[in-house]
């Protein structure tokens, strides 16, 4: 009965298109609005990938990583004096405005490495040499400083400009992902960074480390915490430590929830409507066929491979549409959209639910369905 | 060819009969509708027997229970009280499965609405009941379109009802019916949405491929011009069975 249900399903060309356009749409409303929200996420502690250190150590009520909370600046050889540590260095964050020589004016984040290893330095430079930021007033842009910042044609290599009225020279420019606020990167060496910034009591904002290969890196942790008094967290903790507060403090969650949840109730309206019609207008038929020995667990199962069939289509249509909307609309990272299988798993378990609820509403209106209505 | 209805009998019009050629036998069969101060009674104990190798009119005036017994009978409408016993089995003892499954072997169906499938074609309807009995979908549709050459169909196996006249879909319902090779041939209103001509046509059909040795076929009708084709007529009127009689054919000069 497998092949009845089915062409019976395609047969109602209009009805198959509605109810696949629903839950296209649901699959797609989902896919798409989940991808950008993790794009955001993975944003949101771009800071702390884009340095790719394996610990960070912090003040004790760091809430997250754009919120830098500075530490004393001999943390660095206290760390480096704990067991276990093989490597421990400075970094500087911080905000402050660069003056353009056409006069403009940018907030930029100030990230200043360890003048001797680079550590924390980009993987990937796009143009120059990142080395050469121990020449004097070196600075290295990320991309999308050179976007926000007018572009190639005023922001490249050789080209000069102020921080807090010292000269910046761009040496560099690396290949970064883009942060949650998008504001340009210049990196530079420490103990440079601190020149280009007001004087402080406190200017250390992180230690980086990296525990030998021998030691547990989360007992080297919990030794640097000990050690300290200070806050320290392999990058994925201080990842999704940020990722927390973000979604506790900007209502982010909230709103993309709403719109998932909003796409799911959609798809379940549209699916579990036109379901029922289609079994409804279909009703004498399917009598008939009870009256002809079909019972209701065979009508069941043809109603939940209908539902099953264009779910699964729907799903595959939707996560095709999402993924070109993402190809065309994120190309070069200029928009967050990270599809991910933990998402389209948890899409096609909701797409499940959808199709299943739509089924049962159907199958309990067959299940009390009796088959004398054929006669009437 | 010339039809007159005999004078009726007190049970089965056409006397004594044995009772191993019994199909059908009700016996005391109530049926109500509605609860309360709503409730209809629309079978007020019915006794009727039905013969192997007959063809059984149900005749009365509208709302007289002829479809009510006729679903009875079909195992589809659960009843209220009496005995129903068709083709040698209680199906009043029977789960609802199981006589969902006896439908299945031993009954055909032939509606009013032909109810046909749209999107299947019309093989594919005729093949419904053996792909519901688990025959495989070749071999159904091959006895499908074997069943509509016998139908006088062989040559529109492939089409969708829509593209079948009236006569044509009641065709296709009758080969449905027939295709499992039923012992009971139930019908309800056959000829009535059909015109006068196709009715004819549709009604010898039923007769020639419905009635034989090991099969009965019992009718639902209120078209007058379908009364020759019956062997018996049983009238039912307010919920009870008034009269069966005989159905007497005479040749013409």
């Amino acid at each position: 009965m497998n092949y009845v249900a089915l062409r019976m399903l395609f047969g109602d060309r209009a009805k198959y298109l509605m109810l696949l356009c629903g839950l296209t749409f649901a699959v797609m409303l989902i896919v798409q609005q989940g991808s950008i929200f993790w794009g955001l996420m993975i944003w949101s502690q771009s800071s702390i990938s884009n340095l790719n250190v394996p610990i960070w150590v912090t003040d004790p009520g760091i809430a997250q990583v754009d919120e830098v909370k500075p530490i004393a600046d001999t943390t660095v050889d206290r760390v480096r004096s704990i067991s276990g540590v093989e490597w421990a260095v400075p970094l500087y964050k911080g905000l402050l405005r660069a003056r353009l020589a056409n006069g403009e004016y940018h907030q930029i984040t100030l990230t200043g490495l360890d003048s001797a290893t680079l550590i924390g330095r980009p993987a990937e430079v796009l143009a120059g040499r990142f080395e050469d930021l121990r020449q004097p007033d070196a600075v290295a842009l990320d991309q999308w400083a050179v976007e926000r910042m007018g572009g190639p044609k005023i922001m490249a290599v050789g080209t000069v400009f102020e921080l807090n009225d010292k000269l910046a020279r761009v040496v560099a420019i690396a290949k970064t992902q883009k942060t949650f606020t998008n504001i340009p990167v210049v990196y530079t060496t420490y103990e440079r960074a601190l020149r280009y910034v007001p004087r402080e009591r406190r200017t250390l904002s992180y230690v980086l480390a990296k525990a030998k290969d021998d030691a547990p890196v989360e007992e080297v942790i919990q030794r640097i915490r000990d050690h300290t008094g200070l806050g320290a967290f392999t990058a994925d903790a201080f990842g999704w430590k940020t990722i927390g507060w973000v979604l506790k403090n900007t209502g982010i969650g909230i709103n993309f929830g709403t719109t998932i949840l909003l796409g799911f109730v959609v798809g379940m309206a549209i699916a579990g409507q036109t379901f029922y019609l289609f079994t409804v207008e279909n009703l004498r038929q399917f009598g008939a066929l009870k009256a002809m020995g079909a019972s209701t667990t065979t009508l069941a199962r043809m109603i939940l491979l209908q539902a099953f069939t264009v779910g699964i289509t729907g799903y595959g249509v939707g996560i095709g549409l999402a993924t070109i909307f993402g190809l065309l609309t994120a190309q070069e990272g200029q928009l967050p959209f990270v599809e991910t299988w933990p998402l389209l798993l948890l899409v096609f378990v909701a797409l499940l639910m959808i199709c299943t609820l739509s089924a049962l509403i159907s199958i309990i209106k067959l299940a009390r369905l009796e088959p004398a209505i054929v006669f009437r | 060819m010339t039809t007159t209805v005999g004078p009726s009998h007190s049970q089965e019009g056409s006397g004594a009969r044995e009772a191993s050629s019994i199909a059908v036998q009700v016996r005391g069969l109530v049926k109500s509708f509605g609860s309360g101060d709503t409730t209809v009674t629309v079978l007020k104990g019915i006794d009727l027997d039905v013969y192997f190798g007959e063809l059984l009119l149900l005749v009365g005036e509208s709302g007289g229970g002829k479809t009510t017994l006729l679903s009875a009978i079909a195992g589809i409408l659960d009843i209220d009280a009496g005995d129903l016993d068709v083709l040698g089995a209680s199906l009043i003892k029977m789960s609802p499965g199981t006589r969902t499954r006896f439908r299945g072997q031993t009954m055909g169906f032939i509606y009013q609405q032909f109810n046909l499938l749209p999107a299947l074609t019309a093989a594919e309807n005729v093949a419904i009941p053996l792909l519901i009995q688990g025959t495989g979908k070749k071999e159904a549709i091959s006895r499908g379109r074997l069943m509509l050459e016998r139908v006088g169909l062989g040559d529109r196996t492939e089409f969708l009802p829509r593209n079948l006249s009236g006569g044509q879909q009641q065709r296709v319902a009758i080969a449905r019916a027939l295709v499992n090779e039923p012992q009971l041939l139930v019908c309800d209103e056959p000829t009535a949405a059909l015109d006068g001509p196709n009715g004819q046509k549709i009604m010898e059909l039923i007769r020639d491929v419905g009635r034989a040795p090991d099969r009965c076929v019992i009718v639902v009708t209120h078209d007058s011009r379908v009364f020759q084709f019956g062997d018996r007529m049983a009238e039912l009127t307010d919920g009870r069975i008034v009269g069966i009689h005989p159905i007497q054919r005479e040749a013409t000069a």
